[in-house]
């Protein structure tokens, strides 16, 4: 589609965009790859761990693996964020959306350009995380049946909703403040502290509907079930449809106010 | 012949400023109209408007008589304002994502930037662009689609006097091949040697608008100067046809009635003994007209 090829030419193009993007992916698979490392220094004889078992191999094995790591390569999707709000500030900043509307881009198409760009990011790192889980659960297993290495891959489509929704989310702000800065600090500061205090006098039936606890709640914290804490095994209907609404609304909201500017 | 663009009560306030009010313009096929006024008259938000890029607060305008906004944009080359481009891709790459975004192919892209003097830095990044190449750009990224019609918001700014001729015979020749142009300036003297059409806006209303021969119609002069000021003197006034006549420390000016010629001034004044060593026709100059409007 000519949209995604207008983004291949604005994006890869931008020394900016290798930089982020590459350190992202450089860093989550340099951590997911070196989790065994990381497990082994810890001192298991220590009483502080009490009669725990720490030992990663099992983190690491089918099928928990998918709920593990797509645990951890969620710490790292701030700076796909930081670029999605680079990506859309620059247009802003350099006024090339007006290049883009003078030439016939209508605005709804504009903003879905951006969201095509996200959902390339999206996929590519689904296929990043399915690779890395495959190869490091290989190495870790002992039998190789196929059926359980796919079970609970749920997780990879909480994964993706959960990028897709921080990143609708990253493309909002930038739309909305539309400089690089301010943007940036509201894409951190949104999640770390506003929604949580807005979300504070609600019970939990009320908080999943917010749209940062909607997306942590597709991958929540996995590693209690090992010290014998429940932890749910799967990614509810619910959570996954109040995900899904959010993307859409949030990208509904960019391109509302992208319609609404004068530039 | 037809209609290319038509304004309707074309208006924007931002707040309690009102930008442009009340806006009725008609161009058609194969004009080359220019909007005048002073900074601050209105001229881009208009342009703005009819691109799309600023939404108008009342009115309404129509591209080819009823043709959807954005069909209409892939005929139209603009430029708006300061020329707006990726500074960190160069003059091809970004003609190429304004050749992808119009749907067109990228075969044009080298013979426009021949076109206006850009073939040499077309491959360093535009962020290296003096403000007149930036300029070029612009105009490049207007021709590149090969459209019907040009939107220029002051062209020449920032040029120095080449590159004011360079545009100006630019445009000349587009205009020549029937693109019609649209155009905002508060450069009198390039707008007078352009354009076909003239509408003139003051603190967003227009005041004025007419065909550029229609105004400088009746308003020609004759300048003449003679080894013996006094002989020649003396004949003007003996001459029946002349309406004004005015006297400089070096030369006559002369209005003449409408009726006699030049050409019988002339023989006149030769018959009489009077060669002149200074007869020249000046045509009037939308200068004196412009200014002459804004006194009402």
């Amino acid at each position: 589609m000519r949209l995604l090829k207008l983004e291949i030419q604005k994006n890869l193009t931008y020394p900016g965009f290798w930089i982020i993007i590459g350190m992202h992916y450089f860093f989550l698979v340099l951590v997911l790859f070196n989790l065994q490392d990381f497990a082994g220094s810890i001192d298991y004889s220590d009483s502080r761990y009490g009669n725990i078992d720490l030992s990663l191999v099992k983190l690491l094995q089918f099928p928990d693996i998918w709920h593990n790591i797509t645990f951890i390569a969620g710490f790292f999707k701030i700076l796909l964020g930081i670029y999605i709000v680079i990506a859309i500030t620059n247009e802003f900043q350099y006024n090339t959306i007006r290049l883009n509307l003078i030439n016939g881009l209508t605005r709804t198409e504009f903003t879905l350009s951006k969201l095509l760009l996200i959902l390339v990011i999206c996929m590519f790192s689904v296929a990043v995380i399915f690779a890395a889980g495959l190869m490091i659960g290989i190495s870790k297993s002992n039998g190789l049946e196929a059926a359980s290495m796919l079970e609970k891959s749920i997780f990879l489509l909480g994964y993706f909703l959960e990028l897709l929704l921080y990143l609708n989310f990253a493309l909002l702000a930038g739309m909305w403040l539309k400089r690089t800065g301010i943007s940036i600090f509201v894409l951190l500061i949104y999640p770390l502290l506003v929604e949580p205090i807005l979300r504070w006098r609600f019970p939990d039936n009320i908080d999943r509907f917010f749209p940062i606890k909607a997306m942590d709640q597709l991958i929540v914290f996995p590693f209690p079930k090992y010290v014998g804490i429940a932890v749910p095994d799967t990614i509810s209907l619910t959570t996954i449809l109040i995900a899904v609404a959010w993307i859409i609304l949030l990208f509904l909201l960019s391109n509302l106010i992208l319609q609404r500017k004068n530039l | 012949m037809g209609i290319i663009l038509r304004t309707s009560s074309l208006s924007k306030n931002y707040g309690a400023i009102k930008a442009v009010q009340n806006l009725d313009l008609e161009i058609s096929s194969g004009q080359v109209y220019g909007i005048l006024g002073p900074n601050g008259s209105g001229k881009t938000t208009t342009l703005g408007m009819i691109l799309g890029i600023i939404n108008p607060s009342s009115g309404n305008f129509q591209w080819f008589d009823h043709l959807p906004l954005k069909t209409a944009l892939n005929k139209i080359g603009a430029i708006v304002e300061v020329p707006t481009f990726y500074p960190y891709l160069s003059a091809v790459q970004n003609l190429k994502i304004i050749a992808e975004i119009k749907g067109k192919g990228f075969d044009n892209i080298q013979s426009s930037l021949e076109r206006v003097g850009l073939a040499e830095r077309q491959n360093n990044m535009f962020k290296t662009y003096s403000l007149g190449m930036k300029q070029r750009l612009a105009l490049a990224a207007a021709l590149v689609a090969e459209p019907e019609v040009l939107v220029l918001d002051e062209p020449t700014n920032g040029m120095d006097p080449q590159g004011i001729a360079d545009i100006r015979n630019l445009i000349l020749d587009v205009a020549v091949t029937g693109t019609t142009i649209f155009l905002a300036s508060h450069l009198l003297d390039e707008v007078q040697k352009i354009c076909s059409h003239v509408a003139v806006l003051e603190k967003g209303v227009k005041i004025f608008d007419a065909a550029v021969d229609k105004i400088l119609e009746g308003d020609e002069h004759i300048e003449v100067w003679a080894d013996d000021p006094e002989l020649l003197h003396q004949h003007l006034a003996g001459f029946k046809g002349i309406d004004e006549l005015s006297r400089t420390r070096d030369k006559y000016i002369i209005k003449l009635a409408p009726g006699p010629t030049k050409k019988d001034l002339h023989k006149y004044l030769i018959e009489k003994g009077v060669y002149p060593t200074h007869f020249v026709t000046k045509a009037g100059t939308l200068e004196s007209k412009f200014l002459e409007l804004l006194k009402h």
